[in-house]
């Protein structure tokens, strides 16, 4: 099987048509990670679930601001989240403090609250494998399901806020920093982590409300060429695209060039992707706020998944394995633009 | 009355014998003493122009500000070089509003010009001459110091080099735009203006104030910036944009580490219109490792350059003919080589280089990386001028070849009556590298490229001749000595006891 998410084929094929007694939100295309309870006040009690492995204790934080952006895209307010982490057995009791320390920045931050921390030492476990449910209560917005499939998309603008691969460049960063420093300057490399904050999207989500999105969901594995797909199939439209005109930073580049890896279908968490009318009017005030955006192209009646590069277009492939993990092989050119 | 007025003025002429002794006496006396007071002002001014030893320089002269008063030449020369030693670690103080930097003169590797002249200067000064011209100089040396300077010499360039430097912080340099392909997508930055040191007007200040800097004193320079402009725009990249050549060689898995550190050097190099890149500089990181790594083995076993340098120029070299950018420099390879046909290389090592200029009207940009399939890839992008119905192929043509001849030598260190093969040798190829020009699938030009000549070599056996039995080792050496396969195969089964 492909690693990372499965692909939507087999999730369908194997867990969604194989469960009899699925609930009636119960998600049909695996990318869909947003469920909804009906709560006291005719509100709702918005949930996502994000499990993430890596290495560095921080990994937590990374699961926590994709679980939160999902909440906040689905139309969720969001106010805490819980956390489960299998830790290998080499981690010791600073190794925990240290984890638990960046989570509780970032709530700090972000104004959230951390429900609970369940940690368990599993034996044979190499690397952290961290589970983070996160919670919100429906604050007005809300795209919901229904919704978002009634909509006619055709002709809106797909517009792209926040640096794509932002959250794969910075864990690359993260652990191979003493390998990068032999190429770039610590100052370079530090410019990047500054932008680590911008891997929590909820107040462009609470942005783009007045705008009334058709479309909004936060881009994670597969980067911004998975969630184009998952965009189009999940419209049943197409859309032609400009690869020149999404948002990414100098740092991820050079860090994607380094390594041979494809920026775009990296993990990009705190990336949101938007379908609406008026996108440069969005872009506009995004920009104001500081935040990269760019309109990166419009939808298209019928299928076609279109992808420009200068004066080449090029339909897009099936959402591919994510760079990440290809970084672990030591990185690979890809071949796709041919 | 008249007659005693006479008497009286011949009386007043005449002297007395006692008067003309006592004037005689008196004339004498004030001789003497002239001489006496001459001898002592001679006896004094004797001695004051000979208070200093021969050897010994005059009271208040200087060299180079250094007081040589008293001083033998040696002496001198001893205390100038203490005096050098202090001055050599003078600081000069770069200021712009709060930001300091300092360099010494050492630094700056200002040499000494020639001390011993001024010296010697120095220690002749009023040593020769009469009298009283020494005594005049000596006089005037002590109203007024005289002063000898040693020359300096001054590679301006690298005092500009050092204080461009120094200052580096100072000022915010111009960036030039860049380029990087990731994904398949161009990523160009835009250019910054900046400044830099004016390093004219410090030049000039510093020129002034060199003397004071030299005496030893520590000397402040006020610096200024002026506009840096890049050298590289946005503008210039925005044309690179399509495929213009591309080469690709099968890779060994020995030689893939190697040659996937040659693509990181290699991608991503930017070629300006009628600019020049020379492969071994962009390469002499890995070239200078592997020199440092292999120095000792070079020595003893004579390893040659990895081929992984050469299958990476060879690659590149043909991606650059196929982008019609023009090779300057390009040695053939020693061998033909097994990642590419014949005349389809360029050799490169600490000797050999390959060269290629820009000869286009837009920029270019080189991409290098090892594929999936294990393939090196050289790609070069740039603006696509052709019609795309003209295609551009090469073709390697074989005009000579040899097979390669076998050597048989003996080897006292293998046990008579066994063969070891040494080297495969190489064949002798003369080859001739061909551009073909199609247009809408019919040739309309064929053009050499380069005619290449492997030398080839001899396939080497060796034949074991350690034995006991010296007619065993007569009988072997014999049979190499003839260079017959077949004698040398028949003796050795004679040896062994076989029919």
């Amino acid at each position: 099987m492909r690693k990372g998410i499965l692909t939507d084929t087999a999730y369908q094929r194997f867990i969604y048509k194989k469960l009899n007694q699925k609930s009636s939100q119960f998600p049909y295309h695996v990318w869909e990670k947003c469920v909804r309870f009906p709560a006291e006040d005719n509100t709702e009690l918005v949930s996502s679930e994000i499990m993430l492995t890596g290495v560095r204790e921080d990994i937590c934080v990374y699961a926590a601001a994709r679980a939160l952006n999902a909440v906040a895209a689905e139309g969720g307010c969001p106010f805490g989240v819980r956390v489960s982490v299998l830790v290998p057995e080499t981690a010791d009791e600073p190794y925990l403090e240290r984890m638990v320390k960046s989570l509780d920045i970032v709530a700090m931050e972000q104004g959230f609250e951390v429900l609970n921390v369940c940690v368990n030492v599993q034996p044979g476990c190499r690397e952290n494998i961290v589970h983070v449910t996160a919670y919100g209560k429906s604050c007005g917005y809300g795209k919901g399901k229904e919704e978002g499939k009634a909509a006619d998309y055709r002709g809106k603008d797909i517009v792209i806020v926040n640096p794509i691969a932002l959250e794969g460049s910075l864990r690359i960063l993260e652990e191979r920093r003493e390998e990068l420093e032999e190429r770039f300057i610590p100052v370079f490399l530090d410019r990047l982590l500054e932008e680590k904050h911008r891997l929590f999207a909820l107040d462009i989500v609470k942005l783009a409300e007045s705008f009334q999105p058709a479309y909004i969901k936060p881009v994670t594995d597969g980067g911004v060429f998975g969630a184009l797909w998952e965009l189009s199939e999940t419209s049943g439209t197409g859309y032609e695209a400009d690869m020149k005109k999404f948002p990414i930073r100098q740092e991820t580049v050079e860090i994607c060039e380094h390594f041979r890896l494809n920026p775009y279908q990296m993990a990009s968490g705190g990336c949101i992707l938007l379908v609406m009318d008026n996108g440069e009017g969005f872009v506009r005030l995004c920009q104001e706020k500081g935040a990269e955006a760019a309109v990166a192209g419009k939808m298209k009646a019928g299928r076609n998944k279109i992808i420009v590069n200068g004066e080449e277009s090029r339909c897009t492939d099936r959402p591919a394995e994510d760079e990440l993990f290809r970084m672990y092989k030591g990185g690979v050119h890809d071949e796709h633009e041919n | 009355m008249g007659f005693t007025g006479k008497k009286k003025r011949k009386t007043q002429r005449r002297m007395t014998a006692a008067q003309k002794r006592k004037l005689m006496l008196l004339t004498g006396l004030v001789f003497v003493c002239a001489l006496f007071v001459v001898g002592i002002f001679y006896s004094s001014v004797y001695r004051y122009v000979h208070k200093m030893r021969p050897g010994q320089i005059e009271e208040n002269v200087y060299v180079q500000g250094v007081d040589m008063s008293g001083l033998t030449k040696a002496q001198a020369k001893k205390k100038l070089k203490q005096n050098w030693e202090a001055v050599q670690n003078t600081h000069l103080i770069l200021h712009d509003g709060e930001k300091e930097a300092s360099v010494t003169v050492k630094q700056m590797g200002i040499r000494q010009g020639d001390v011993d002249e001024a010296i010697e200067k120095a220690a002749g000064y009023a040593k020769r001459g009469g009298l009283f011209h020494r005594y005049r100089k000596i006089r005037a040396a002590k109203k007024e110091k005289v002063e000898y300077d040693v020359s300096y010499k001054i590679d301006e360039e690298q005092i500009e080099d050092l204080l461009e430097e120094k200052t580096k912080d100072f000022y915010e340099e111009a960036e030039d735009a860049g380029i990087t392909r990731v994904g398949g997508v161009f990523q160009i930055t835009e250019e910054k203006s900046g400044e830099t040191i004016d390093i004219d007007a410090v030049m000039k200040e510093l020129e002034d104030k060199l003397p004071s800097l030299l005496l030893g004193e520590e000397t402040r320079i006020n610096v200024s910036a002026k506009k840096d402009e890049p050298k590289v725009t946005k503008t210039d990249l925005e044309s690179i944009e399509d495929r213009i050549g591309e080469f690709a060689t099968e890779t060994q898995e020995e030689d893939r580490s190697l040659l996937s550190r040659t693509a990181e050097l290699l991608n991503g190099q930017v070629i300006l219109t009628e600019k020049e890149i020379s492969v071994q500089k962009i390469l002499a990181p890995l070239l200078e490792m592997y020199e440092e790594e292999n120095q000792e083995e070079k020595a003893e076993t004579d390893i040659d350059c990895p081929e992984a340098f050469s299958q990476a120029a060879s690659t590149l070299y043909m991606a650059v003919l196929d982008a019609e950018l023009e090779v300057t420099k390009r040695e053939p390879l020693d061998h033909e080589a097994a990642y590419t046909k014949p005349a389809m290389d360029a050799a490169l090592d600490t000797q050999r280089d390959l060269q290629i200029k820009n000869t286009l009207d837009s920029p270019v940009y080189i991409e290098v990386f090892i594929d999936q399939n294990e393939q090196f890839v050289c790609r070069i992008y740039g603006t696509r001028t052709r019609e795309k119905t003209t295609e551009i192929s090469f073709e390697s043509e074989i005009l000579e070849e040899h097979d390669p001849e076998t050597e048989y030598v003996a080897d006292e260190e293998i046990d008579a009556g066994k063969m070891k093969k040494e080297s495969d040798g190489s064949r002798m190829i003369r080859a001739k590298l061909w551009k073909i020009v199609e247009e809408e699938g019919k040739e309309v030009s064929r053009d050499e490229i380069n005619e290449t000549t492997y030398k080839g070599e001899n396939q080497k056996i060796l034949v074991g001749t350690k034995s006991d039995d010296e007619e065993t080792v007569e009988k072997l050496e014999k049979a190499v000595e003839s260079q017959d396969e077949k004698e040398i195969e028949e003796t050795i089964k004679e040896i062994n006891g076989e029919e």
